[in-house]
C-alpha cells in the first residue's frame, strides 16, 4: 500500500496524486461498492412495516431469493428472460458479423467513416424513440399490417406484439451498434494478408472465416455478446413499449416491486440480474478465452 | 560550464539482480566522457542514476561535489538526450526548446533571443516555426541537443542519440557533437555500445562489461593500445586471443607460452611464471616476413582465406596446430593476393602480443 | 457467364441496402407520422400533412422542463465523469501493484450489470445513508458510476500509447509534475478526453435504465418520453423523434465539417 503511494507520488507529484485518489476513491467507494453494499443488505432483509424496521424481526434472510424460485409467474419470467436475450444476443451477433466484416476488411477505406458514421447516427437518437418506432410498425394499425391488407395478403390485422416476438426485434434493432463495434475492432486489426494468403492457398470462404477471421475476432465477439446479453436481459424500454401483457420481462417485475416501494424483492432480483450477467459474461470469457483486458479498445 | 561528477561505489540492484556493480569513476569538468558497452550492461542504467530517474542502491553520486541523494531529475543541474529523443511532437521547434526557459520562467524577449542562439548552434537557423514531424532524422537529433542545451546544464547526458541514423549521417554528427561541446564547455556524458563514437568523440572512455562492472577508464588511445582486462582487450578493437601460460625469458624478458610457440611478450599484469593467461595480437600488428624464417617471434601458417576490404586486406590463417590467427594488411596497392593455402611466415613484434588474465575484472574478484 | 465474385459483390450490396434499410426505415416510419394530422401516432392512413404535433411540443412545458434536467444531469455527468475516468485511467496505466487486476476488474463492473441495478443501489445508497431522496442528485450519481468507467477506457486505450520518454524528458528539462501533466500528457490525451466528453453527454442524455430508478419523481426527457409513449400517447413525441434526428444530422455534418478543417490544417 505504501508502495503505491511512493509510486503516485513520484508519477504525479503530492497534489497530483492526491486529486487522483481522491477522485477514483470517491468513485469507487461511494459510487461502486458502497451502493452495492446497501443493495445487498436490503435484498436480505423481509419487507417490513416501518415501526418493524431496526426491530427483532429485521433480521437477515433468503425469503426474497426464494421467493423468485417459488412465484412461478416470476420463475416462468427469469428463465424466459434468459433465453430470450440470448436470442437477441445470438440474432445480434449473425446480423452483425457481416456488416463488421465489411466495414473492417472489405469496404474502401473512404467509406468505411460514412457507414460508420451511417450506423452511429440513428443511436444518436433516444433509445425509447428507436424502439416506439418498431410498435409504429408492428401494432394492429401499423405499417406492417396495413401493408399486408392493402396487398390482401392477410384479412384481419394480425398480431405481431403478442409473445415476444416484437420485443426480440426491437431489442436486436436497439442494440446493433454494441455488437458491431467490438467486431469491427476485433477484425480491423486482423492483417489482411493472413486472408489473402488463405484464398491464395485455395481456402474456401466459409473455410476462412471458420479458421482466421473467427479465431481473430473472438475477444470481439465476446464483448458484444456480453454487451448485448446484458443490455437485453436488462432492458426496460423495449418491453415496455414492444411487449403485450403475456410478454412480461424480469425487468418489469423489478419495477413493479420498486413502484410498490417492495425495495427488498426488488433488491434482491436486481442483484440475481446482475449475478445472471456477470455469470454469462465469466462463461462468454471462458468459451472464447480471452481477459477482461479486452474492453480497452 | 561543466561540472564534475563523481561516482562513488555506486551499485545497483533490481530485484536480486546486480545491474551495475561497484562503480567508481570521476568525470573531470568540461569533459567529452563516454561509457562503452554490450547492450544489457547497464550503461542506460547508469545514466539513468546520474539523471536522477533512478535512485542507486548503494554508494553515492556527487555532481560539483554536491551529493545527489534525494535531488529529483526536474533539479539536478543536468540534462538527457533520450535514445528515441523524445522530441514532443504536438509542439514546434521552438517551442520545444522553450519548454525548458518556459519552467524556468524566463521572460519572454530573452526566451526567442535564447532560441535563435540555440537554434545557430546546431546549423538550423529558422527552424523554429516547423513542425517536429517535418525534420528529419538528423535535424531531429539538433533539435533534441537545443532543447537539452537550452536549460544550460552543466552535464548532457546522451543516450545513444545516434543509433537511429544512417552511417553516413552518423559519422557527421559525431563531429558537430565534438564540436558543441568544445563550444559550450560542458561535461558531455555519453553512451554507446558502438565503439568508433566512443573511440572518436570521447576524452576519456569507460568500459562496461556485460556482468556491469566498470573494467577500465582510460583516454581512447590507451584504452586500444593499454587494455587492462581481457575483456576490454576483446570487446575495444579486434584482437587474437590465445590461451597462454606466462614464461620468464633470458634477463627474466616476458614471455608467454601459446600452443604454437613461445614468444616474447608484454606483461603488464607481471603474471608469474606459470599462471595462466590469454594472450593478445592485435590483427594489425602481426607482419608477414618474406620467405621462411626461423627468427624469435615468427610462425609458419597457411593461408585460409582473404577478404578484400579496400583500404586493407584481411586474411585468416593456420597455424600447423590448427590455430586461427587473424592478420589485417595495408593495402599498398603492390601485388597480387596471396593465394589460398599458400606458406606463409608472419612475426609478431615483442611489443604487439599482449599477457592479460584471461577473464575479466569481474572474476579477478571472485579468487 | 457470371464469375463467383461478381456474386458475391451483389449479394453483399444486397446485404447491405438490406441492413441500412433496417437500419433506417424505422426512423422514416416515425418521421412521417410526426407530419400525418391523425390523432393517433400512425403513418396510414394518410390524413394531411401538418405541423401541428411539433407545435404542440413547443408549448408543452412538461417536456422542456424534462429536458432542462436533462441538460444539467448530463453537463453534470461529464464535470463528474471525464475528471473520475482519466484518473482512474492514470491509476491503471502508470501504478503497477498486486491488486491492480482486481480494481480494475472493479472499475469496469458499472458497464457490465443492467443499468436498473445501478439505479435502485444509487437510490436506496443516498436514501439510507444521506437521507437525500432519489431526484437531479442521484441520477447523476446513478449515471456516472458506469460513465466513468466507458471514459476510463476511452482514456486508457490512448494513454496506453503516449511515449513515456515524452514526460521523464518534460520532467528532465525541469518541470514539476503538474507541468508535465498540462503540457505533455494532458495534450496528449486531449482527442481522447474531447471524445470520452461528447460520450458522456450522450450516454447521459439518452439513458433511460438506470434514471428510471434513481431519480424518484423527477423527470429528464428519456423518462418523460417513456411516460408519454406509455401513457398518453401522442404523434408530438413523433415530432420530438424529428428533432432528435435534426439535432444529430446537424451534428454529424458539423463533426465532419470540422474533421476536414482539422485535417487540411
Amino acid at each position: 500500500m505504501t508502495g503505491i503511494i511512493k509510486q503516485a507520488f513520484a508519477s504525479f507529484g503530492k497534489t497530483g496524486a492526491g486529486i487522483i485518489f481522491l477522485l477514483v476513491g470517491g468513485w469507487v467507494i461511494f459510487m461502486i461498492i458502497s451502493p452495492q453494499l446497501i443493495a445487498l443488505d436490503y435484498s436480505f432483509r423481509p419487507l417490513l412495516p416501518l415501526r418493524d424496521i431496526g426491530g427483532p424481526k429485521d433480521a437477515y434472510t433468503l425469503k426474497n431469493y426464494i421467493t423468485l424460485m417459488t412465484n412461478t409467474l416470476h420463475r416462468a419470467v427469469f428463465f424466459k428472460t434468459i433465453w430470450s436475450s440470448l436470442l437477441v444476443t445470438f440474432l445480434a451477433l449473425c446480423l452483425c458479423y457481416p456488416i463488421s466484416y465489411y466495414l473492417a476488411k472489405a469496404a474502401r477505406r473512404s467509406h468505411v467513416s460514412l457507414l460508420m458514421m451511417c450506423i452511429i447516427v440513428p443511436y444518436w437518437i433516444n433509445e425509447l424513440l428507436r424502439i416506439f418506432a418498431w410498435q409504429l410498425i408492428l401494432s394492429d394499425a401499423g405499417i406492417l399490417n396495413q401493408m399486408l391488407l392493402w396487398l390482401q395478403v392477410i384479412n384481419e390485422p394480425v398480431n405481431f406484439r403478442a409473445g415476444d416476438t416484437a420485443v426480440i426485434m426491437g431489442m436486436v434493432y436497439a442494440y446493433i451498434l454494441f455488437m458491431v463495434f467490438p467486431l469491427y475492432n476485433a477484425m480491423e486489426s486482423l492483417d489482411k494478408n493472413q486472408i489473402d494468403g488463405a484464398r491464395d492457398l485455395g481456402a474456401s470462404w466459409l473455410r476462412i472465416h471458420w479458421k482466421i477471421v473467427i479465431p481473430h475476432a473472438k475477444p470481439g465477439m465476446a464483448v458484444g455478446c456480453i454487451m448485448t446479453f446484458m443490455l437485453a436481459a436488462g432492458s426496460v424500454a423495449a418491453p415496455q413499449l414492444l411487449g403485450s401483457p403475456s410478454s412480461f420481462w424480469f425487468t418489469q417485475i423489478i419495477y413493479t416491486n420498486y413502484e410498490t416501494a417492495n425495495w427488498n424483492l426488488g433488491t434482491a432480483y436486481a442483484e440475481v440480474l446482475a449475478l445472471l450477467c456477470l455469470v454469462f459474461m465469466f462463461l462468454m470469457l471462458k468459451l472464447f478465452k480471452v481477459g477482461l483486458k479486452e474492453f480497452v479498445k | 560550464m561543466g561540472h564534475d561528477i563523481h561516482i562513488d561505489g555506486v551499485t545497483m540492484q533490481f530485484g536480486s539482480v546486480n545491474a551495475l556493480t561497484d562503480i567508481d569513476v570521476h568525470i573531470r569538468a568540461g569533459e567529452f566522457f563516454s561509457f562503452l558497452g554490450p547492450s544489457g550492461c547497464g550503461k542506460t542504467t547508469l545514466l539513468k542514476l546520474i539523471s536522477g530517474f533512478l535512485e542507486p542502491t548503494r554508494g553515492k553520486i556527487r555532481i560539483n561535489g554536491r551529493n545527489m541523494k534525494g535531488v529529483g531529475p526536474n533539479i539536478r543541474p543536468t540534462a538527457m538526450i533520450f535514445q528515441n529523443l523524445a522530441l514532443f511532437p504536438l509542439m514546434t521547434v521552438a517551442e520545444n526548446i522553450g519548454f525548458g526557459l518556459d519552467v524556468r520562467k524566463i521572460p519572454r524577449k530573452e526566451k526567442i533571443r535564447k532560441i535563435a542562439h540555440l537554434l545557430d548552434l546546431v546549423s538550423l537557423p529558422n527552424a523554429g516555426k516547423k513542425s517536429v514531424n517535418d525534420l528529419s532524422g538528423g535535424q531531429k537529433q539538433r533539435v533534441a541537443i537545443a532543447r537539452a542545451l537550452a536549460v544550460a546544464p552543466s552535464v548532457l547526458l546522451l543516450d545513444e542519440p545516434l543509433s537511429a541514423l544512417d552511417l553516413k549521417l552518423r559519422k557527421h554528427m559525431r563531429f558537430e557533437l565534438r564540436k558543441i561541446q568544445q563550444k559550450t564547455g560542458v561535461t558531455f556524458v555519453y553512451i554507446t555500445h558502438d565503439q568508433g563514437e566512443a573511440l572518436t568523440m570521447s576524452d576519456r572512455v569507460g568500459v562496461i562489461s556485460e556482468a556491469g562492472i566498470l573494467e577500465q577508464v582510460d583516454t581512447p588511445f590507451d584504452l586500444y593500445n593499454h587494455p587492462k582486462t581481457g575483456f576490454v582487450a576483446s570487446f575495444v578493437g579486434e584482437n587474437n586471443a590465445f590461451p597462454a601460460l606466462a614464461a620468464a625469458g633470458q634477463n627474466n624478458a616476458s614471455m608467454a607460452q601459446i600452443p604454437f610457440g613461445t614468444f616474447f611478450c608484454r606483461n603488464p599484469m607481471n603474471l608469474p611464471p606459470g599462471s595462466s593467461a590469454t594472450a593478445f595480437v592485435r590483427p594489425e600488428t602481426i607482419t608477414l616476413v618474406n620467405g621462411s624464417s626461423t627468427a624469435e617471434n615468427t610462425v609458419q601458417c597457411r593461408v585460409v582465406s582473404q577478404s578484400f576490404e579496400g583500404p586493407f586486406v584481411t586474411m585468416v590463417l593456420k597455424t600447423r596446430d590448427n590455430t586461427v590467427i587473424r592478420l589485417r594488411k595495408n593495402n599498398d596497392g603492390s601485388g597480387p593476393l596471396l593465394s589460398p593455402d599458400a606458406q606463409i611466415t608472419i612475426c609478431f613484434a615483442p611489443d604487439s602480443i599482449l599477457l592479460l588474465h584471461p577473464r575479466g575484472k569481474a572474476h579477478d574478484r571472485d579468487y | 457467364m457470371i464469375s463467383s465474385s461478381r456474386i458475391l459483390g451483389v449479394m453483399t450490396g444486397l446485404y447491405l441496402l438490406g441492413f441500412f434499410t433496417y437500419l433506417f426505415l424505422p426512423l422514416v416510419f416515425m418521421s412521417v407520422v410526426a407530419f400525418n394530422q391523425s390523432d393517433i401516432p400512425q403513418a396510414v392512413p394518410w390524413n394531411g400533412f401538418t405541423f401541428d404535433w411539433f407545435v404542440a411540443l413547443f408549448h408543452d412545458d412538461r417536456m422542456w422542463q424534462a429536458f432542462g434536467n436533462s441538460l444539467i444531469v448530463a453537463v453534470s455527468v461529464v464535470l463528474i465523469s471525464v475528471p473520475v475516468g482519466l484518473s482512474a485511467a492514470m491509476v491503471l496505466t502508470r501504478l503497477h501493484c498486486k491488486a491492480k487486476n482486481l480494481l480494475y476488474a472493479l472499475m469496469v463492473s458499472p458497464i457490465l450489470v443492467p443499468g436498473i441495478v445501478l439505479g435502485i443501489s444509487t437510490f436506496l445508497f443516498w436514501d439510507s445513508w444521506f437521507r437525500i431522496s432519489g431526484g437531479i442528485w442521484t441520477a447523476i450519481m446513478g449515471q456516472s458510476t458506469f460513465i466513468s468507467a466507458y471514459c476510463m477506457l476511452l482514456i486508457m486505450a490512448r494513454a496506453q500509447r503516449l511515449d513515456r520518454t515524452q514526460e521523464d524528458a518534460a520532467f528532465d528539462l525541469g518541470a514539476g509534475h503538474n507541468r508535465v501533466f498540462f503540457k505533455i500528457t494532458l495534450p496528449f490525451l486531449k482527442p481522447a478526453i474531447i471524445s470520452s466528453a461528447g460520450l458522456a453527454f450522450m450516454q447521459s442524455f439518452e439513458n433511460y435504465n438506470t434514471t428510471l430508478f434513481a431519480i424518484g419523481i423527477q423527470q429528464t426527457l428519456p423518462i418523460y418520453i417513456g411516460t408519454q409513449l406509455r401513457v398518453f400517447i401522442s404523434p408530438a413525441m413523433n415530432a420530438l423523434g424529428v428533432a432528435f434526428i435534426l439535432v444529430t444530422i446537424f451534428g454529424a455534418v458539423m463533426y465532419e465539417i470540422l474533421k476536414r478543417k482539422e485535417r487540411y490544417r
